[in-house]
């Protein structure tokens, strides 16, 4: 009785297979035609990049807005330039990066740095030259007050100290100028400057690598005593940063 | 010369008679009857009839023998009767006599399969598949071209679906299922699909009656090159014919 | 004398016994007939149309050249230079009932000194343009939505569109001698996700995709479940 129930089954199962392949393989007309014509596309590109002009500056003094924009070789330069061949917007947000990330530490902080920062998108027509972030030809801001600006179109990686947020299209060119200086105020409250006086009872060489008084002195350098006056300066850095994207025209 | 010799001369002549004889009846009774329904032919001992079913099949589409097996109306059906007095045997061949008028057309005898059974009254095992048909599968025609039948004298008659021999009265029927088959299977898993052929003009628009490329294009069509595959179809048509002959030798029985 | 009695006698002898074989046959002849019986039927006929299947390409094939990402919305605009029609013609002398056919996509080799784009940062998208036009590119209905290229060929070189509805993709010869055509439309470009940074002017990032397409038609027997 059990085998014959399973030897139906089987038999079931062989007939529905038999089917199922009838039915996939089989049709009374068939014709399958492969086209001839190529259809392609061949992608274009975009290169974004920035020339950068770094500075660096040692030994600066604290100093007023219209000191600092009027010195020279404190201007951090990126022009910017794009390069395509097909249709992109592309929307940036252009940023400082690593703000004081070197000597977080030292006395010298966002707080003490001020920036101009302007944009000159036709170098031949000075009218054309935009001031951003509050900055004006004659005054600049803080970097601390950039801190809470975020990008517009790379949100992800620009989070702060936002510069500047555009569109670009086609070949062009922007160039960004940044000039930096260390503020004679604190963020509004007077720059505290720490004076020291150090004394050195031991005697020191008036060269530092001699380490003796013979050697020194034998060297025809001076041996004493010596008085040192101190203003605890420090290191402030930062880098651009630019956050790039495709907009889409439907966006 | 004694009188065993002259017995044996006559005996031969006598044989020769006979066969004179045989030959003159044979020619008396060659009647052609094609193409008539329910021919009856009496001797006074014997009638054979075919009752038979014709079938008309157009515009049907290529399917598989399970399909076919199970369409209406695709079947060609014989019910030979025998009504006979006294003892006599008769030997039959039952065969296609294939007319395919359009050789050219795409249905020909290598794509029209058959399924060809036999039933006869009384007997137990029904019905019989003949050929290499059975239950599910039918026969290319052209599988058939060399069948030959047992008693006929046309050696090229071919396509023989079956000989038998009847004595007394009997019914046999003949049922032959037809259809266009374009599986041809040649060998183990390997298909074969005939008729299909493609081709390639020039270009030509998608509104054939647009000639030129401006036309065909301002008026919303397409201009290009075409590729065109066929199933080209046909018309397969075929008879029964069956050659019955009186059998003589009993040496069987 | 004798010997020519003994003949005739002889003679006399044969013909008795052949008279009364002769009229013994005669007779049996009668009795047994030898019966032979030819018949042929009428004839049968089975008889199947003529199906043909056509693939009309229009000489305007696409060729874009410096694809960049796009969003659906713009590349379903993509005008006449940048989209290719081709129509699919069936006929049937007969009344076969439905041919059911799909429209496949085959990628094809790039040119030399290019880079094949990757299947999954091309879009295509299919439509089905009006029977006759007055504004053909305002009337196209669209039959597949814009999809990436790698969801339709998925582990060969071909895949089929999967269509929207199936009225599009099917040809109903219900009455003798139809001729049916479906002209159709594709547009392809390059996806909007897709990060186009390393796309360079030099060679080594020059990116191209090629793609053909190719159509299959078929009737399935009436009775035969799916």
């Amino acid at each position: 009785m059990d085998n014959k129930k399973v030897l139906t089954i089987s038999i079931v199962a062989v007939v529905v297979l038999v089917i199922a392949i009838i039915s996939t393989s089989y049709a009374t007309f068939s014709a399958q035609i492969s086209g001839e014509k190529e259809n392609k596309l061949t992608t274009g590109y975009v290169t974004l990049k920035c020339d950068e002009e770094v500075f660096t500056l040692n030994d600066t003094s604290p100093m007023t807005d219209e000191e600092g924009i009027a010195l020279e070789s404190n201007e951090a330069v990126c022009t910017l330039s794009s390069e395509m061949k097909g249709e992109m917007t592309v929307g940036y947000d252009i940023a400082l990066d690593d703000v004081d990330a070197e000597t977080p530490d030292d006395d010298l902080t966002e707080n003490d740095v001020k920036v101009q920062i302007y944009k000159i998108t036709n170098e031949q027509d000075p009218a054309q030259t935009k001031y951003l972030q509050g900055t004006s030809e004659n005054t600049g801001t803080y970097i601390a007050n950039l801190k809470e600006k975020s990008g517009t179109y790379d949100t992800e990686s620009v989070e702060n100290y936002l510069i500047d947020s555009d569109k670009i299209t086609g070949t062009t060119q922007v160039i960004y100028k940044v000039k930096a200086w260390v503020s004679n105020n604190k963020n509004g409250v007077e720059n505290i400057q720490t004076n020291s006086v150090t004394n050195s009872d031991d005697g020191v060489c008036s060269n530092s690598e001699y380490n003796t008084q013979a050697e020194c002195e034998s060297a025809g350098e001076v041996w004493g005593n010596s008085q040192k006056s101190t203003q605890t300066g420090g290191t402030f850095s930062f880098k651009l940063k630019i956050g790039a994207t495709q907009i889409l025209e439907d966006e | 010369m004694s009188n065993k010799k002259i017995m044996v001369l006559s005996v031969v002549s006598v044989i020769v008679l006979v066969i004179a004889i045989v030959a003159t009846s044979y020619a008396m009774f060659t009647a052609n009857l094609s193409g008539t329904k329910a021919n009856e032919l009496t001797t006074g001992y014997v009638t054979l009839n075919c009752e038979e079913t014709t079938f008309k099949l157009e515009d049907t589409s290529p399917m598989t023998d399970a399909d076919g097996i199970k369409m209406e109306n695709n079947e060609a059906i014989c019910k030979l009767t025998s009504t006979m007095k006294g003892t006599m045997t008769i030997g039959y061949d039952i065969a296609l006599d294939v007319i395919d008028e359009s050789q050219e057309d795409g249905v020909n005898e290598d794509n029209v399969k058959i399924q060809v059974t036999k039933s006869t009254k009384g007997a137990e095992e029904q019905p019989k598949y003949l050929l290499e048909t059975d239950a599910n599968k039918g026969v290319y025609i052209s599988s058939i071209q060399d069948e030959t039948g047992q008693y006929n004298d046309d050696e090229d008659q071919g396509y023989n679906l079956d000989s038998d021999t009847i004595t007394g009265d009997t019914e046999i029927t003949y049922k032959i299922k037809t259809w266009v088959s374009n599986l041809k299977t040649t060998g183990a898993d390997e298909e074969e699909v005939p008729n299909i052929n493609e081709s390639s003009s020039s270009s030509t628009c998608s509104n054939p009656q647009l000639k030129t490329k401006e036309e065909c294009q301002s008026a919303g069509e397409i201009w290009g090159d075409e590729q065109t595959s066929t199933q080209k179809g046909g018309t397969f048509s075929f008879k029964l014919k069956i050659t019955a002959t009186q059998v003589l030798s009993d040496s069987g029985e | 004398m004798f010997e020519e009695k003994e003949k005739n006698k002889n003679r006399g002898l044969t013909f008795t016994i052949l008279g009364i074989f002769v009229l013994l046959l005669t007779s049996a002849g009668i009795a047994i007939a030898v019966y032979t019986w030819n018949y042929t039927s009428d004839e049968n006929r089975i008889s199947t149309g003529d199906i043909s299947m056509s693939l009309l390409e229009s000489t305007d094939v696409i060729s874009i050249e410096n694809a960049l990402p796009m969003s659906d919305t713009k590349g379903k605009q993509l005008g006449k230079n940048e989209s290719f029609d081709f129509a699919v013609t069936t006929y049937a002398s007969g009344k076969p009932g439905d041919i059911n056919y799909s429209i496949s996509i085959t990628e094809d080799a790039v040119d030399e000194g290019y880079t094949k784009l990757g299947s999954e940062n091309v879009k295509v998208y299919l439509t089905v343009l009006p029977e006759k036009r007055n504004d053909a590119y305002q009337q196209e209905i669209e039959v597949v939505a814009p999809t990436k290229v790698s969801e339709i060929i998925k582990e060969n070189n071909t895949g089929n569109f999967t269509f929207k509805d199936e009225q599009y993709s099917k040809h109903s010869h219900t009455s003798s001698g139809s001729t049916i055509t479906t002209k159709y439309r594709l547009r392809m470009w390059v996806d909007s996700e897709v990060d186009a940074s390393d796309w360079k002017k030099d060679s080594d990032s020059k990116y191209q995709y090629k793609l053909k397409i190719g159509t299959a038609g078929s009737i399935k027997p009436i009775g035969v479940v799916e």
